[in-house]
C-alpha cells in the first residue's frame, strides 16, 4: 500500500491516516481480509480488568443507514489481550491502540497500567460507551469526573494515550478540553449516539438492552460537526470518526480537522472496509489541491 | 479469504406464498459463487447484502444448494418475505447484481451419524436441510444401510417436501394450519417416497404421533435440524429425553456474520467437560477449523453464532 500519506498522532507514525474504530476489529476474524500492518493503526476491542460477558442478546438492530448495538463490551479481559491478540497484532507489525474499558476509575487504572508494559503503541480510553451501566458513558459526560479520571490514568502511563469521547452531551468542546487539560495527548469522536427501536409487531424494544449506540452513515453529520467544532477547541490531534464508508467520507473528516480517521460499522458490513478507505483516501490526497485543503484545515483548527 | 463480492441474479423465484427461491451465479469479474459451490459445507450460510443504502446489515441465509451446472455453478438460496429487507430483495430480477459473502460458519458434522438419521426442519430450515441430506445420501455406500427420515413442519402448505423425497427413506410432513383430522393424510401415494402429511400440529407433534404409532425407529439415531428456535428447543428437549444427540443450525441477529461484532453470541454450558454426540465421536467441541482467535475466554460461557456456529450440538447450548 502506497506509504507517501504517512501522519504522525502525538509521536507515532501511522503509515496511513486511517484505523479501525474499537469494537469492528477482530484479530482472527478480520485478518482474513486485511492485512492489519496495512492500516495506519488498528484499533482493538473495549478490554477490562477482568472478562465481561457482555449484554443479553438481540445485540443488534438495524436502522435506516445506520444501526443500534448493544454488545456491552464483551471480551476476555487484560491478561487474555495482551497474552493474545496484542501479541498476535505486534507480531504481524501493526500499530496498535488499546481500547480500554472500565467500570470504575480504578479500573481503568489497572488496566492501563497493565497495558503501559506491553507495547501497545497508543491507547484509547473509553469514557463513552452507552452500553454499561456503571462506567462508560458516565466517565465521558461530566467534564470534572472525566478530568479526574484522565488525570489518574495519566500519572500510571507515558504511553500516547487518547481519550474517546461521547456525543451524548450538549457541549462536547467542554469534554475535550477537561480532557486534554488532564493529560490526553490526543481525542478520538464520536462513540455511538444512545438510540432506541421498538418492535410494532410486539411492541417491546428490539434490544434485549433496550437502548443501544447508533452508528453508520446515520450518524455521520452529527460526528463532522462535533469533530468540527473540537479541532479548533483544542491543541491536540483529532481522530474523527462515524459513519465513515468512503475515502471520500473520510476526507471530510479531515477537512472538519481531524488528523486521522477510524472506520467501524462499514467494516462490519465489508470486511475490508477500513484497507479500501484507506486507499480511497490515498488517492484523492494525490491531488495536490486536496493536500493543500486539508493542510489549511489543519493550520485553521490548530 | 474472498472478500464480500457481487454475484449474478440467475432466477428469483415465488416458490411458495411469500417464500422465493433465488439462484446466483458468478458476475463478471468475480468468482465468489464458484468458490461457494467448491467449499461449501450443509449448514454454511452466505450473507447478502441488500442494494439499499439505508438497509446495510447482512442478511444471513442458509445454503439450500449448491450445484455445479453446465452453464457454470449455481447456488440457491431459499428465504421467506418476513421484513423490509427480504421484500426488497424479492424485487430484484435476473440478471441483476447483488453482494454477497461466504461460505460463513460451521456446518453441520456429516458422519458418522449412526443408522437411523432424521432429518427435523422446520419452514425455512428446510432447504438448507436438503443440502445436508444429499450430501449425506452421496457419501453412503452401495449396501450400507444407514436410513434416512425426514420430519418437516409447515405454518402453511408444504414445500421442498418433494425434494427431501429424492434423498430420504420416508418424508412426513405437518402443518400448523391447513385443516382437517389429524390423520395421515396419504398425499402423494403414487410416488415411491411418499411424503405424508400430518394436519394440524408441529413438527414434535408429528414425532410423538410417529413414535407413538411405532412408525419411527430410534435405535442408533442421531439428529440434524433446522427452523426457527422454539421449534429447536423442543427438538432439544425431545432428542435429549430420548437419548439422541442432536445438531441444531441457530438463528440470530447479526450485525457483521463473520465474527467481528460480537453481537450474535449464544450462552452455552461451560465448555470443558461436554458429554456431547460429537465429543464421543471423537471431534472436539468449539474449535471452529480456522480457529486462531485467542480472544475467547473460559469463564465466558458464550459462542459466536456466525463463526462458532450456525450449527451446535443441542446440548452443548443453554436453551
Ligand atoms: C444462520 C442463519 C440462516 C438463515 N437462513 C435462512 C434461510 O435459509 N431462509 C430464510 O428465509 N431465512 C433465513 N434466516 C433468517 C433471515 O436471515 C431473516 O429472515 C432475514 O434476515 C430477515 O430480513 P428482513 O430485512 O426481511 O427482516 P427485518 O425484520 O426487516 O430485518 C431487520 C434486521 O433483523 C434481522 N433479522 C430479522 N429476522 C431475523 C431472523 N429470523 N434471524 C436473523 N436475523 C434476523 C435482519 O437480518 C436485519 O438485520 C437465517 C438466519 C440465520 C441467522
Ligand atoms: C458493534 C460495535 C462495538 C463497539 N465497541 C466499542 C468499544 O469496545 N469501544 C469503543 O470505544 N467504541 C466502540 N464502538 C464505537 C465505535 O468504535 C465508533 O466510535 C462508532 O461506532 C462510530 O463509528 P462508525 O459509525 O464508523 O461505526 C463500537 C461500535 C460498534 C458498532
Ligand atoms: S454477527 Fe458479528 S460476530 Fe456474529
Amino acid at each position: 500500500m502506497d506509504d507517501s500519506y504517512r501522519v504522525n498522532i502525538c509521536g507515532v507514525e501511522w503509515r496511513n491516516p486511517v484505523t479501525t474504530a474499537a469494537g469492528t476489529f477482530a484479530v482472527a476474524e478480520s485478518g482474513k481480509y486485511f492485512d492489519p500492518a496495512e492500516l495506519g493503526a488498528v484499533t482493538t476491542k473495549g478490554v477490562s480488568a477482568e472478562p465481561w460477558a457482555g449484554n443479553p442478546t438481540p445485540r443488534i438492530a438495524e436502522t435506516p443507514s445506520g444501526m443500534l448495538n448493544a454488545v456491552g463490551l464483551e471480551n476476555p479481559g487484560v491478561d487474555a489481550y495482551i497474552a493474545g491478540d496484542l501479541r498476535v497484532l505486534k507480531d504481524r507489525g501493526a500499530t496498535v491502540i488499546s481500547n480500554v474499558a472500565g467500570h470504575s476509575e480504578d479500573e481503568y487504572v489497572y488496566v492501563c497500567r497493565r497495558l503501559d508494559a506491553t507495547d501497545t503503541d497508543m491507547l484509547e480510553l473509553n469514557v463513552s460507551c452507552p452500553n454499561v451501566r456503571e462506567g462508560g458513558m458516565a466517565f465521558g459526560t461530566d467534564a470534572d469526573t472525566l478530568a479526574r479520571l484522565v488525570g489518574k490514568v495519566r500519572a500510571v502511563t507515558d504511553k500516547p494515550l487518547i481519550v474517546k469521547l461521547s456525543p451524548n452531551v450538549t457541549d462536547i468542546t467542554k469534554l475535550a478540553a477537561a480532557a486534554e487539560r488532564a493529560g490526553a495527548d490526543a481525542l478520538s469522536l464520536i462513540n455511538t449516539l444512545l438510540g432506541m427501536r421498538i418492535d410494532t409487531r410486539t411492541g417491546k424494544p428490539i434490544l434485549a438492552n433496550i437502548t443501544g449506540g447508533l452508528s453508520g452513515p446515520a450518524i455521520r453529520p452529527v460526528a463532522v460537526r462535533m469533530v468540527y467544532e473540537v479541532a479548533r477547541s483544542v491543541s491536540v490531534p483529532v481522530v474523527g470518526m462515524g459513519g465513515i464508508m468512503t475515502g471520500e467520507d473520510a476526507l471530510e473528516f479531515l477537512l472538519a480537522g481531524a488528523s486521522a480517521v477510524a472506520v467501524g460499522t462499514a467494516a462490519l458490513i465489508d470486511p475490508a472496509a477500513p484497507v479500501r478507505v484507506a486507499r480511497e483516501l490515498g488517492e484523492l490526497i494525490s491531488n495536490p489541491q486536496v493536500a493543500a485543503a486539508i493542510d489549511a484545515a489543519r493550520v485553521r483548527t490548530a | 479469504m474472498r472478500e464480500r463480492a457481487t454475484a449474478s441474479i440467475v432466477e428469483n423465484l415465488e416458490i411458495a406464498s411469500g417464500v422465493y427461491r433465488l439462484t446466483l451465479a458468478d458476475s463478471r469479474g468475480s468468482d465468489m459463487v464458484s468458490g461457494i459451490v467448491a467449499e461449501a459445507a450443509p449448514g454454511q450460510f452466505v450473507n447478502v447484502y441488500l442494494n439499499s443504502a439505508s438497509m446495510l446489515l447482512p442478511r444471513p441465509f442458509g445454503i439450500s444448494d449448491v450445484v455445479a451446472s453446465e452453464r457454470g455453478p449455481r447456488l440457491v438460496l431459499v428465504y421467506a418475505v418476513v421484513g423490509a429487507g427480504t421484500a426488497e430483495l424479492s424485487t430484484y430480477a435476473p440478471g441483476a447484481a447483488i453482494r454477497i459473502l461466504g461460505p460463513q460458519g460451521n456446518g453441520y458434522e456429516l458422519a458418522p451419524l449412526g443408522k437411523n438419521v432424521l432429518l427435523i426442519g422446520g419452514g425455512l430450515g428446510i432447504p438448507p436441510l436438503l443440502f445436508a441430506t444429499r450430501r449425506i445420501r452421496e457419501r453412503l455406500t452401495p449396501g450400507d444401510d444407514t436410513r434416512l427420515t425426514a420430519l418437516l413442519g409447515y405454518r402453511d402448505a408444504p414445500y421442498y417436501s418433494g425434494g427431501m423425497g429424492l434423498y430420504c427413506d420416508e418424508v412426513f410432513s405437518i402443518s400448523e394450519t391447513a385443516s382437517g383430522i389429524g390423520e395421515y393424510k396419504k398425499e402423494h401415494e403414487h410416488k415411491k417416497n411418499r411424503p405424508f402429511c400430518v394436519v394440524n400440529g408441529t413438527v414434535m407433534d408429528l414425532a410423538a404421533r410417529l413414535v407413538s404409532d411405532g412408525r419411527l425407529d430410534l435405535t442408533d439415531a442421531s439428529i440434524l435440524s433446522c427452523g426457527p428456535m422454539p421449534m429447536l428447543c423442543a427438538v432439544a428437549e425431545w432428542a435429549k429425553s430420548k437419548g439422541i444427540p442432536a445438531q441444531v443450525s441457530l438463528e440470530a441477529r447479526m450485525g457483521c456474520g463473520y465474527g467481528a461484532c460480537v453481537g450474535c453470541t449464544i450462552e452455552v454450558k461451560p465448555a470443558e467437560p461436554i458429554a456431547s454426540a460429537a465429543n464421543t465421536k471423537g471431534t472436539v467441541l468449539f474449535v471452529s477449523p480456522s480457529d486462531e482467535s485467542l480472544t475467547e475466554h473460559p469463564s465466558i460461557a458464550q459462542r459466536k453464532v456466525c463463526k462458532d456456529g450456525p450449527v451446535f450440538p443441542a446440548e452443548a447450548i443453554v436453551w
